[in-house]
């Protein structure tokens, strides 16, 4: 019950929000949320303390509410580093990458330009596409995830149990 | 954890509807709280289309209002006909202390039978009359998510009967009401109580259960004499919900009674308790279905002239298989059946006394895109029913998206209402033995071919409008012959148009204060079929409606902890038979005491003169409520 009490502060300002947001600012929450939730390959951070970086292409909106919420916050004791990316340009190591919604076509070549343990996270309405490993959609007002394990296993990620769980679609999903 | 409504919701018509409020919504004056959310808390946000790109409720082909949680916090409603009233596109009429005549384009009366209503997936229908019976329908109005209305047909996913309108009442997942809540509203004349729980049971189950009890007050007759219509209420129930990655099962249930003894027909006694179970998964490849199946009981005694019991069972599937072609397709089957027994009466019967009806439907429905701006739908339901067979439903429908803030549609649809045992069985006996209506045994179906055209569009982010236009064309309206000497029988004699426009808008000038405005007109012209009586133009049997409604609604924020709002609107003239037209003032003065305790005060027609709403009705008051809730949320984590 005291637990309860501790946590009342936090829980009247979302009850009093009623479930209602932008859609870049909830978007950029997962992208926030989905790091903790991801086990990269071992080697991939050198040090314990070395920032996690997120890169965004393709979407103002998100990258503006993502570096609002990055700022003074951490993902298991790593700071969040936001990059604004322009199409074409070198990014430098990333490890969560998201591209904004375009041609299919377009997105598979961005997601294909970025190889290696990336999170590449697309916000394509027609779903998943080949490269991605998650996909951000709006559905019945709500935004919700695909994920796709193929991807994931090619980029040499882990996705937890529980981001699965929550996903609305898993695609390569044994069963 | 998907959100209710369903896949027979269809992705078009309704995954629109949750950011219908557009401009409304309150917007988080920062991304911060939102990452202190779980996964699944953020995939239940409702987000506004403001940045990104534009989802389902801007493309939509049809004319959709969402009542959503907090337009419900933020009224002084306290049932869910007053909930109602919040939508433009509906006709709201109190006519005594628990009853209610509701109808959407037209044909509004307490046995108003064009309306669909549904709550959680049940449909809230009484075989009887094809219409609801609003004083054994109350909910925790504190449980609901958003109440989605359409006006306008609705038939292809929904069936027999959604011809003017379907009312989706979704409530919340039990994982979202999670913690404690209490609430208290007295006022001098009547008051409502809940009580709700809300826990886990599992890894990925969560449950609550609540109690609700309800009381009212007599209402009072025109000239001002009290109206025995006083009534008590007590409900309880359950929603326990489990998902695990795709698939979501939902088990709810409710029991209630009501009335007060001795029982009148403005009170009767009334007791009911359904049970239902969803299930909605993904074939192994990928294409989502959704398994529903529900019982539901209801007795209703007056007393005196009317002794009814009818149980209802309901199955329904349905399928969005993928890779049928370059749209999305969504196909579904249904079965319902019903039997009720009415004990006859000197006056009333209906004959058969005990009847078992069933309804199986099949439906299908493609969209898909014509260029890169144009969207089709098109759809058919095919709904066999026990009086009249096969009855087809197609329609067809159009968004033209102009851009992802404006969209303008158009569409063609076959209503068709079923006859209900009010149609086909009923006798009517006035004393002394004289019968005034002997059944209608050749009842036919009564269709309509609609017509409407729409545009909405977000103007900027805090502004946001719609407008709807339509025609219903009728044919075979339920009436008796004129001239005919009693008994009349019921038989289809009446056509004509039924005309109209719909318009709504939103406004947020500033971060803290909210307006919006809604207008409905409607020009009924009905005439007997055939040359029969061709001077007739008054079908007081068709409905009683106002040529035009008026809405305003502001929502003010003051200070941190709280808020004024305010609800005008203005209802035109009833003309068969004449109600005058009346305005009404609804406040609500709310202060957040502490983070778990809110207090409110709630006033409806404040103007303070007694009004009429409906012919028959009550007098309707002034009433003020004060309300207190204590709510501790436990967060899932």
């Amino acid at each position: 019950m005291l637990k309860l009490l501790l946590l009342l502060p936090a829980v009247s300002a979302w009850s009093q929000g009623p479930g209602s947001a932008r859609e870049s600012a909830v978007k950029a929450a997962f992208l926030y949320k989905f790091a903790g939730f991801v086990e990269w390959p071992a080697g991939t951070f050198r040090r314990a303390d070395e920032p996690l970086v997120v890169g965004v292409l393709g979407n103002e909106a998100i990258a503006a509410d993502l570096e609002q919420i990055a700022a003074g916050r951490n993902v298991d004791g790593r700071a969040v580093v936001v990059r604004r990316l322009r199409p074409g340009e070198a990014a430098g190591p990333l490890h969560v990458l998201l591209i904004g919604a375009g041609p299919d076509q377009q997105v598979r070549e961005q997601a294909a330009a970025m190889a290696g343990p990336v999170l590449v996270v697309t916000e394509q309405p027609q779903g998943l596409v080949p490269g991605g490993v998650l996909n951000l959609v709006t559905e019945r007002g709500r935004v919700r995830f695909a994920a796709s394990l193929p991807a994931a296993e090619t980029r040499g990620l882990r996705l937890s149990a529980r981001l699965l769980a929550v996903a609305q679609n898993v695609e390569g999903r044994s069963r | 954890m998907k959100p209710i409504p369903a896949a027979p919701l269809a992705f078009v018509l309704l995954a629109w509807a949750a950011t219908a409020q557009g401009a409304s919504a309150v917007q988080f004056a920062s991304a911060h709280p939102l990452a202190d959310l779980t996964l699944e808390q953020l995939s239940h946000i409702e987000v506004t289309s403001v940045s990104g790109r534009p989802q389902g409720l801007m493309q939509a082909a049809a004319s959709i209002y969402v009542i959503t949680a907090q337009d419900i916090r933020r009224s002084a409603a306290t049932s869910l006909p007053e909930v109602l009233r919040l939508a433009p596109n509906l006709q709201v009429a109190q006519t005594s202390a628990g009853q209610w005549a509701i109808s959407a384009r037209g044909f509004q009366d307490s046995i108003a039978n064009k309306l669909l209503v549904l709550v959680d997936g049940r449909t809230v229908y009484s075989p009887l009359f094809a219409g609801v019976f609003w004083d054994a329908n109350d909910l925790v109005l504190e449980d609901v998510d958003r109440i989605e209305v359409i006006s306008g047909p609705g038939g292809t996913l929904w069936g027999a009967n959604a011809v003017n309108g379907v009312i989706n009442v979704v409530t919340r997942n039990a994982a979202e009401t999670q913690g404690v809540l209490a609430l208290a509203a007295r006022s001098g004349h009547g008051g409502r109580e809940v009580v709700r729980w809300g826990g886990r049971i599992g890894p990925d189950a969560h449950l609550r259960i609540h109690g609700l009890a309800v009381d009212r007050d007599n209402t009072w007759l025109p000239g001002g004499a009290p109206r025995d219509d006083a009534s008590n209420r007590l409900q309880g129930g359950f929603r326990a919900d489990w998902a695990d990655g795709p698939s979501a099962l939902t088990l709810q249930g409710e029991a209630y009674r009501g009335g007060e003894l001795p029982s009148n027909n403005l009170a009767p006694e009334l007791r009911g308790q359904h049970l239902l179970g969803r299930w909605s998964s993904r074939f192994a490849d990928g294409s989502s279905y959704t398994l529903q199946a529900y019982y539901d009981g209801s007795e209703r005694d007056d007393g005196n002239l009317f002794r009814n019991h009818s149980r209802t069972v309901d199955l329904r599937f349905t399928h969005e298989p993928r890779g049928a072609g370059p749209g999305q397709l969504l196909w579904g089957a249904g079965h319902r059946r019903a039997r009720d027994s009415t004990q006859p009466t000197p006056m009333l019967a209906f004959l058969p006394a005990e009847r078992t009806l069933s309804w199986t439907h099949a439906f299908a429905q493609y969209q898909w895109m014509l260029g890169d701006q144009l969207q089709a739908t098109a759809g058919a339901k095919v709904e066999h029913n026990s009086y009249t067979g096969a009855e087809l439903l197609p329609s067809v429908r159009l968004a033209w998206l102009h851009s992802p803030q404006a969209t303008t549609w158009a569409a063609l649809s076959r209503a068709v209402r079923a006859p209900a045992r009010i149609d086909r069985d009923f006798f009517l006996t006035l004393p002394p033995g004289i019968a005034v209506i002997a059944g209608g045994p050749d009842f036919r179906s009564e269709t309509a071919t609609v017509l409407e055209a729409g545009h909405r569009a977000q103007l900027s982010p805090t502004l946001s409008w719609s407008a709807t236009v339509f025609r219903h064309f009728f044919h075979g309206l339920r009436s008796g012959r004129p001239g005919q000497a009693p008994p009349a029988t019921v038989e289809n004699l009446v056509e004509g148009p039924v005309d109209g426009l719909e318009a709504w808008g939103q406004w947020q000038p500033l971060e803290g204060w909210r307006l919006s405005a809604g207008y409905l007109a409607l020009h009924k012209d009905l005439r007997f079929a055939g040359g029969l009586s061709p001077a007739t133009r008054s079908f007081p049997g068709l409905g009683n409606d106002p040529r035009s409604q008026v809405s305003l609604r502001s929502s003010l924020d003051v200070g941190a902890n709280g808020a004024f709002d305010l609800a005008v609107r203005r209802v035109g003239e009833l003309t068969d038979p004449r109600v005058p037209g009346y305005t009404a003032v609804d406040a609500r003065l709310g202060w957040q005491v502490r983070p778990d305790l809110r207090l409110e005060l709630l006033g409806t027609n404040l103007l303070g003169r007694r009004h009429v709403e409906f012919a028959g009705g009550s007098e309707i008051g002034r009433r003020l409520l004060l309300q207190l809730t204590w709510q501790l949320e436990a967060r899932s984590r």
